[in-house]
């Protein structure tokens, strides 16, 4: 009964699905396919940018000393295509998810400071028309100077730091649970910003 | 019962991982390739360069803007400028094809796989301080193919004299590390648990940067 109590309680530790983050299964592209710990047709990828979801999915919004954008994530379609389809010679059974990022933060930099007076981003877990929604007041300077650097089609970086609970396949085929912290770049600016009316509207002053 | 003990083995059992002291790219290669320790079909190979990314119209992005700040009473400025660069990691392609192509030789059943990484980061080192008042590189990057954003905010000294010296198409090196999880060979046939530290010499500059619109 003890011993019993004993597998049970190993067990417990090895159903919980993790992607195994020292493997990638991606043979057709130089896209990172994580392999599920627990089931073997089970592949995680992730996003390889968060970029600005145009207006009329929620999109840009710019008044005088404020700017509200939603993000969305972006996988290149092309490399999951061809990473698909070479993992299926393989793995007929093969499913492709994306994994889900639940924690993140989107830290500021000092010279941050500089073009936001304050900022607040939010997390949408629903991820389906946006990934997160940052509230980015403006002081002055981020008004003359970030604004006409957008407008330009410039790009200010940010990162989208997330956590993945997965685990690390060790050299005797045991699992051990591993946190990777880690960032997607972010985009701030790009062509839907450029081409946002508020921002064809605006004119420094 | 059975069927737990059977799948705590498979759940342990079908899994491999990189033998990270054993590069199997021919001798002179400048291209590093793994075997995974139980897949003898499976290899990863690592990045072995950083560029600066393009845009879809084959525009390099690097985006600088100059501004005023910490203005006085006396309406005194500094001026600085904001850098933006977006590197991405990458392969030499020919390089890669050529490893490739002698290991399939040898195996014609080869997979390769870009190395996953576990962190990432960037990091200038002291070149750069008298130049730069503030960067931020990610210092939590992504996975191999992702971009790296790097901000630099440069200080006057940096706007009259790196500029100048990017615009000439000369480079300032800097490091990429990458860390990574894998096995070593202990050479009798079993394998240890490892995770190292690679690095890969970047350039910030670039031929393609002479007469860029933003150094002008």
């Amino acid at each position: 009964m003890r011993s019993l109590l004993l597998v049970f309680i190993f067990m417990c530790g090895n159903l919980w699905a993790a992607p195994i983050l020292n493997r990638n299964m991606s043979f057709g592209s130089d896209l990172i396919l994580w392999q599920d710990h627990l089931d073997k047709n089970v592949f995680y990828y992730l996003p390889s940018s968060i970029q600005v979801v145009e207006r009329y999915h929620w999109g840009f919004a710019l008044s005088k000393n404020e700017m509200k954008v939603a993000f969305t994530q972006n996988v290149d379609k092309v490399k999951l295509e061809r990473s698909k389809k070479a993992l299926l010679a393989h793995y007929p059974k093969a499913v492709l998810v994306q994994y889900e990022l639940n924690k993140f933060m989107v830290p500021l930099k000092e010279y941050h400071k500089d073009f936001f007076r304050e900022y607040r981003c939010i997390n949408n877990k629903d991820a389906k028309e946006y990934i997160a929604y940052c509230i980015f007041q403006l002081t002055q300077k981020g008004v003359d100077v970030l604004i006409p650097f957008l407008k330009n089609g410039k790009i200010l970086p940010l990162n989208y730091v997330y956590a993945i609970d997965g685990v690390l396949e060790l050299a005797d085929g045991t699992f051990k649970k591993y946190v990777q912290e880690s960032a997607i770049p972010m985009y701030l600016g790009g062509d839907v910003v450029v081409n946002d009316p508020d921002m064809q509207a605006f004119r420094a002053d | 019962m059975k069927y737990l003990i059977l799948l705590l083995i498979l759940s342990t059992s079908i899994h491999a991982a990189p033998v990270l002291n054993e590069n199997i790219a021919a001798n002179g290669s400048q291209v590093t390739i793994w075997p995974d320790h139980r897949d003898a079909n499976h290899f990863y190979y690592a990045p072995n360069m950083m560029n600066i990314a393009v845009d879809r119209n084959e525009n390099l992005k690097f985006h600088l803007t100059e501004y005023l700040t910490n203005c006085n009473f006396a309406r005194r400025c500094v001026k600085r400028g904001m850098l933006n660069v977006f590197f991405v990691a990458g392969y030499r392609e020919d390089q890669l094809k050529d490893a490739q192509a002698g290991i399939l030789r040898l195996n014609p059943h080869a997979r390769f796989s870009p190395i996953p990484f576990l962190s990432s980061q960037v990091e200038f080192g002291k070149i750069l301080s008298p130049f730069v008042d503030e960067h931020d590189c990610s210092p939590r990057a992504g996975q191999a193919a992702d971009e790296v954003p790097c901000s630099l905010i440069l200080n006057p000294r940096g706007l009259m004299t790196l500029l100048p010296y990017l615009n000439d198409g000369k480079t300032l090196p800097f490091k990429f590390f990458y860390r990574i999880s894998g096995v070593l060979s202990t050479g009798d046939g079993r394998f240890i648990d490892e995770m190292l530290n690679y690095s890969i010499t970047v350039n910030l500059g670039d031929e393609k940067l002479i007469n860029h619109p933003d150094l002008n």
